[in-house]
């Protein structure tokens, strides 16, 4: 079941980042896509507080993943390689969500918010799986 | 898991190895065709006999092209030939595929707003950046520039942006690439650029005549000159305002006053504008497609669109027989309808059931699908 979680949630990461890839490969090429986009930013823009959605979530990122950070340096002897490599992995996507995020605009890339949006799937995703993946560290341990 | 990582690893190169299989037989059989093609190509391109055009022609024959690249066009030794795309040159697969020897590559974006903003609205952009960026290809108003590209309308704003802006002889492939290729003539893959210039020799843009802006338009419509007629070069069912046409514009209909020019099945194409073969109509052709429609040749024209692609072609053609009482209204359905207060009609104003509103007062659920 943990394993089956688990393959689901890399799954789901890399969906994420190949509709990015697929987004940013049409926007450069096809007009249509191009002026699809700046309307869902003009929309967006006109009909959500986007700057405050942006800060909201990109500081939310970043404490939860400083959180589950802190977490895994107290439980660090008790957790394995593979929950340690979860945590970097988990710093690098927070670290390119927020980057992105906060250092690219819609003025810049007619697919920033679809791009962020994706790249927030991802960091959540892997910031849900290390957070659970530090949680159960030395449960193991604790039932032996 | 070594027998997994095991696994894996030769399942990749076997894929690999038929990828591979596949792609170097196919690369023999282009081999022969392409030694084959090569003759065919050399002997097209140099009997070829075309006769001369005038300045204001804008679409010709690729014979005519190769005959001016053979130095057989008086006048014509140092054409510019280009082709047009949207987006960056390293994207524009058509360009990459192969394009005309010696052609250079140039972006819609040069002439005209990619934003869509309330500022923007996909207008042309302001006379000194379109020249700046044509200067930076080596285009100044006496550049003899031949343009082509995978997109009828998109080619035909191209030239419309450049005719406007002050370049005297603009020149169109008629047919594009598959006329190119058609007529026997090479193509090539290297990545051409021009030399700039620095200066245009012109005040640009040198024939503000022939754009109007949204109040030039609402202006003539309101001024009850029956001479002007402000021409819809969209699709039926953009004209009766069944849909938008995009689906990146919520309402549906036309600016009140406007008459319908055809020309369009979609808000993507100009077929009814075209022969069969792809290429554009003559005059002739033009006029039939009119027929039956509210305006005629001596009438004041001003076609409109969507956003000014597919109103660009309609107008070249009218330009290369001499007409001058030819605009483009730029900003098109799109503009129009950002301003809530502009009057509307939504059907076919020569029926009882046409709605006279204003944009404000429009659905907002007309976006193409």
């Amino acid at each position: 079941m943990k394993k089956i979680a688990y393959i689901l949630a890399l799954a789901l990461e890399i969906a994420a980042f190949a509709g990015a890839w697929i987004i940013h490969y049409f926007a450069r090429r096809k007009l249509g896509m191009v002026r699809y986009l700046n309307y869902k930013n003009m929309s967006w823009e006109r009909d959500y507080p986007v700057d405050a959605l942006k800060a909201a979530c990109v500081a939310a990122a970043v404490v939860l993943t400083v959180l589950v950070l802190l977490l895994f340096v107290k439980k660090r002897k008790e957790a394995s390689r593979l929950t340690a490599a979860m945590n970097v992995c988990m710093v690098m996507l927070t670290a390119l969500y927020a980057g992105y995020t906060l250092g690219c605009s819609a003025e810049v890339m007619s697919d920033y918010y679809f791009i962020s949006i994706l790249f927030l799937l991802a960091a959540a995703v892997q910031l849900l799986k290390t957070g659970i993946a530090v949680l159960m560290s030395g449960r193991k341990n604790e039932g032996t | 898991m070594k027998k997994r990582v095991l696994a894996a690893l030769l399942c990749m190169a076997m894929t690999t190895a038929m990828l591979a299989g596949c792609g170097q037989e196919s690369s023999t059989e282009e081999d022969t065709a392409q030694e084959s093609s090569d003759e065919t190509t050399d002997e097209a391109a140099e009997d070829v006999e075309a006769e001369p055009v005038e300045t204001r022609t804008v679409y010709v024959t690729p014979q005519w092209v190769q005959s001016a690249l053979n130095g057989d066009q008086e006048g014509y030794e140092d054409i510019l030939i280009a082709e047009v795309g949207y987006g960056d040159v390293a994207d524009c697969v058509s360009y990459n595929e192969g394009h005309v020897p010696g052609a250079i590559y140039v972006d819609n974006c040069e002439v005209e707003d990619a934003t869509g903003s309330e500022e923007g609205a996909y207008n042309l952009l302001a006379a000194d950046e379109v020249v700046s960026n044509m200067l930076d290809h080596g285009i100044t108003k006496d550049t003899k520039v031949v343009l082509y590209g995978a997109d009828v309308s998109g080619t035909a704003r191209q030239a419309f942006a450049y005719l406007w802006a002050g370049v005297e002889d603009v020149k169109i492939i008629n047919g594009g690439i598959d006329a190119w290729t058609e007529a026997g003539y090479d193509t090539e893959t290297d990545v051409n650029e021009g030399e700039a210039a620095d200066d245009f020799g012109v005040e640009a843009p040198a024939h503000p005549e022939y754009r109007l802006d949204i109040a030039d338009a609402k202006a003539k419509l309101e001024s009850g000159d029956e001479n002007f007629k402000l021409v819809s070069i969209r699709s039926e069912e953009e004209w009766l305002g069944e849909t938008s046409g995009y689906n990146y514009i919520d309402r549906a209909g036309e600016p009140e006053g406007a008459v319908w020019g055809k020309g369009s099945d979609s808000s993507t194409d100009v077929d009814q504008f075209l022969n069969d073969d792809g290429t554009v109509k003559d005059l002739a052709g033009f006029e039939e497609v009119w027929a039956d429609c509210d305006f005629t040749l001596d009438n004041e024209l001003s076609f409109y669109c969507g956003t000014g692609w597919r109103a660009s072609v309609p107008f070249l053609v009218l330009y290369e027989n001499g007409y001058d009482s030819i605009s483009v209204y730029d900003g098109g359905w799109y503009e129009w309808q950002m301003h809530d207060d502009y009057p509307v009609q939504v059907g076919d104003p020569a029926s009882d059931d046409c709605e006279h509103t204003t944009v404000g007062e429009l659905p907002t659920d007309k976006a193409a699908e």
